[in-house]
């Protein structure tokens, strides 16, 4: 059987890569006493599948895998003896059954909220710069991959940014960006652009994945 | 700002910021501000190695069994990081609680080999301690160091405040005991240091005076004291079965250099291979029973959750009850999917037979040390290999399915000409042609062919011989390269001969190296083991600074009589056996496994293990 399970990454770990977090995963189902189910073939894996990585330094309250079992095992169940295990800070929030859900490889957009150190004179100047930013057509970043230097436009994969909070000379902002195979825009790439826009530095303090879900013109899907 | 609170600002800009953040699964937190010793066990190398240390995981875990004492990890960070530190000037830290080194009570390193010394006084430098025990004051911690390199302590004893020789489970926690008594009392550094001299097993180099002959050589070690013991026996666990092992290992997140849980089967080695130094130290050999170890292998799987299991020792086909204890493993852990691991197989049918099963359809390559290349060496060094075990092994992991064989040499060995150094090549060809003969051809063969150089080693027969010289380790280097140049199934890789001649410098060293350690960390020197940080000619300018000619501890041929510095040191086995065993490796000959009949090396006295106690003393 197969359950889908969320849970969350948080500031113990933020700087564990996704392959850290899949072996972290093996052994703590090992732990649990959970009977996981592995691939055939000469070097058996566990069949765990994740949501697109999570870059390192990033806490997020949104992660999801699929997890397959050798046997029946209660949701409720497996989260208990699982969180019993887990280090600190990797926590699993819920889980339930993976059938009739969207697939996990069909997430395509998440929710960041960035903290920000800034010096801003006048507040309403960095909502400003934010809208701007926002209602651009084109934002073209220099992009270095395998075969040199590309140019991407970056634009059409922020689909929102708005200003949580600005106070004591930090600030929050949330942006609602694409992710996955379709193109994807780090909040750390997005910041940069801001800071060019605003022609202020803005330090980030730290980036909290919020949300993944699926995303169409008029719908949003939760994963679980 | 706490230590803590700068890492989450610098970590994003390091490489590997998982070295740094600790808090893995079973990494022990306590409140520091109730406990009575703070022990920071530090491994002088980066993360990813001094992880894959099991000596220095058995200490953590028994040290905090106590809960008046905190033990803590520290390993030496990476250039990108330390770099930061010293611009942020963030002193060097403990895992757990990212406390500052300098704080604690103790700071223990683990010496694993020479060529880690530099790393241990940056550390100290990290930490703001003084680097020469001589100018540290009440209040800094005491440096301690353990491992096998302490069984010559010298080159670090004007560095580090006094050694643990030997097996520490039990001596450590006499001198914890010892220190909290000592904290108690309020007495000066200098005293604690007199009364744990006292401590069977602990070396405090700076209560000895070291003196010297007009040629160079050591007239004498003698302590300052009455009361401070002329010679340091090596502590010993007499009872390997019932000794302390930790089943709750810290389960680290990022892959380390060995990510799997390591059970200890035995310790020690009945071979008495000749130039091997913990075939000689760590004798006798004591086993752990089968039973303990299927209730220690089930606890560790139970509480990491690792997917292999290795069992550790210096020779594991000759734990007496391997075959019983690999199918009670391979039962136990078949449905939750956890692996076996048998490193240090020595290659016969038995053991392939093993590997087969224990590995199942999982081919990696398999290791085969023969060590020299022909026979005559192999006896000159005690290496009971025939050219007919290696073929016949071979052919049969071949007919089995293996492609990937490593074939592991040493050169200038004593007595090694070039038809010795040709025998590794024709080895190697003899390799290939048991596999054409398997399947027709070569096609998917590979054999690795490494060397490394040999280094002298304290405590083995070969203690008084001279390493040949670089010129000469280049120039057999070479020769073998030119053999190989045009097998294509055969690939040939060497250690570098500088580092080499370094380790055999350190290897046998005396006090008179730490200058030459202090000056070499001034210029730079840092994770020599490295090849890309690495640098032998700093290293040389630092000899030539210090006035002290590495060549007279590496090339030089001792006198069976001259005082060596390790001598201060009591191994447990005799120098007369160790002289018995060099002569007979000048006549090439063999002396038989120590099961089959007992060799007097002395480790007897030692009353452990039980290995002489049936056979009568030649």
């Amino acid at each position: 059987m197969k359950l889908r399970m969320k849970f969350k990454k948080g500031r113990p770990v933020m700087f564990i890569s996704h392959l850290d977090m899949i072996r972290t995963f093996e052994r703590s189902f090992r732990r649990a006493d959970l009977p996981l189910a592995f691939t055939q073939g000469f070097n058996p894996r566990p069949r765990i599948s994740f949501t697109p990585a999570l870059s390192v330094g990033i806490t997020s309250s949104s992660e999801y895998m699929d997890v397959e079992f050798e046997e029946t095992i209660s949701p409720d169940d497996a989260v208990a003896r699982l969180n019993a295990v887990l280090p600190e800070g990797i926590q699993i929030i819920k889980a339930g059954t993976a059938d009739e859900k969207i697939p996990l490889s069909t997430v395509n957009c998440a929710t960041y909220i960035v903290k920000t150190a800034l010096e801003m004179e006048n507040p309403s100047e960095l909502e400003k710069g934010i809208n701007n930013l926002l209602n651009r057509k084109e934002i073209i970043i220099e992009k270095s991959t395998k075969s040199g230097v590309k140019s991407v436009n970056i634009a059409p994969f922020i689909y929102n940014m708005k200003l949580l909070s600005n106070t004591n000379g930090t600030a929050d902002i949330c942006m609602e960006v694409s992710i996955g195979q379709q193109g994807s825009v780090s909040p750390k790439l997005i910041i940069l652009e801001l800071e060019k826009v605003l022609a202020k530095k803005l330090e980030i303090v730290s980036i909290h994945r919020e949300e993944i879900f699926y995303r169409n013109e008029n719908n949003k899907i939760l994963p679980l | 700002m706490t230590i803590e609170k700068q890492l989450e600002k610098l970590l994003p800009q390091v490489s590997k910021p998982t070295r740094y953040m600790g808090n893995e699964y079973n990494s022990i937190k306590k409140d520091k501000d109730n406990i009575k010793v703070h022990v920071a066990l530090a491994f002088p190398d980066v993360y990813e190695v001094g992880m894959s240390h099991l000596g220095i995981k058995i200490l953590y875990h028994l040290l905090n069994q106590y809960p008046d004492i905190y033990a803590e990890r520290v390993f030496a960070p990476w250039v990108d990081f330390e770099d930061l530190m010293r611009k942020e000037g963030i002193p060097l830290f403990s895992l757990e609680s990212k406390t500052a080194v300098a704080e604690f009570d103790f700071l223990g390193f683990t010496l694993q080999y020479e060529m880690s010394y530099t790393n241990i006084l940056n550390m100290l430098e990290l930490s703001g301690i003084p680097i020469f025990s001589n100018e540290r004051r009440e209040g800094h911690p005491f440096i301690i160091a353990g491992g096998p390199c302490t069984y010559n302590p010298e080159p670090l004893s004007d560095i580090v405040d006094f050694f643990v020789i030997g097996e520490a489970e039990e001596v450590i926690v006499e001198i914890m005991d010892l220190y909290k008594s000592f904290k108690e009392r309020g007495e000066s550094r200098q005293r604690f240091l007199e009364e744990v001299a006292g401590i069977s097993g602990v070396y405090v180099p700076s209560l000895y005076n070291v003196t010297y002959n007009d040629d160079g050589t050591i007239k004498s070690i003698l302590p300052k004291q009455a009361d401070i013991p002329r010679r340091i026996q090596k502590r010993l666990i007499k009872d390997l079965d019932n000794v302390y092992y930790p089943t709750n290992f810290v389960v680290p997140y990022m892959d380390i250099v060995h990510d799997r849980a390591v059970l200890e089967i035995f310790r020690g080695c009945t071979r008495g291979c000749r130039f091997c130094q913990a075939g000689m130290i760590y004798r006798p050999v004591r086993e752990k029973s089968v039973v303990r170890l299927e209730k220690l292998a089930k606890d560790i799987i139970a509480s990491t959750g690792y997917g292999e299991l290795s069992l550790a020792s210096l020779s594991t086909s000759d734990y007496s009850e391997l075959k019983q204890l690999t199918e009670i493993l391979t039962d136990e852990f078949r449905q939750s999917r956890v692996s076996l691991s048998l490193p240090s197989l020595r290659i016969d049918a038995f053991s392939l037979e093993l590997a087969k099963k224990v590995q199942e359809i999982k081919k990696s390559g398999l290791t085969f040390a023969p060590e020299a290349g022909t026979q005559r060496l192999r006896d000159v060094i005690n290496k009971g290999v025939t050219v007919q075990d290696l073929l016949t092994s071979v052919k049969d992991a071949f007919s089995s399915g293996w492609k990937t064989v490593k074939l592991y040499f040493m050169i200038g060995l004593p007595t090694e000409t070039y038809e010795d150094v040709e025998g590794i090549a024709n080895l190697a060809f003899a390799v290939v042609d048991v596999y054409k003969k398997v399947h027709g051809n070569t096609k998917g063969l590979k054999v690795n062919v490494s060397t490394s150089t040999f280094v002298p080693k304290p405590f083995t027969p070969f203690q008084w011989e001279s390493q040949i010289t670089l010129s000469e380790i280049e120039e057999r280097q070479k020769f073998l390269r030119s053999l190989f140049r045009k097998n294509k199934n055969i690939s040939y890789s060497w250690h570098d001969g500088k580092l080499s001649f370094l380790e055999a410098v350190f290897s046998r060293g005396d006090r008179r190296l730490g200058q030459v350690l202090k000056i070499a960390h001034d210029k730079g020197c840092k994770f020599d083991g490295w090849n890309d940080m690495f640098s032998f000619e700093k290293w040389m300018s630092a000899f030539n600074e210090s006035g002290v000619c590495p060549e007279f501890y590496a090339y030089r041929k001792r006198s069976k009589d001259e005082l060596c510095p390790w001598d201060i040191i009591d191994p447990g086995i005799d120098k007369k056996f160790l002289l018995r065993e060099l002569e007979k490796s000048q006549k090439a000959e063999i002396t038989p496994d120590c099961r089959i009949r007992c060799h007097a090396c002395g480790a007897s006295k030692l009353k452990a293990g039980g290995c002489c106690e049936t056979k009568n003393e030649i």
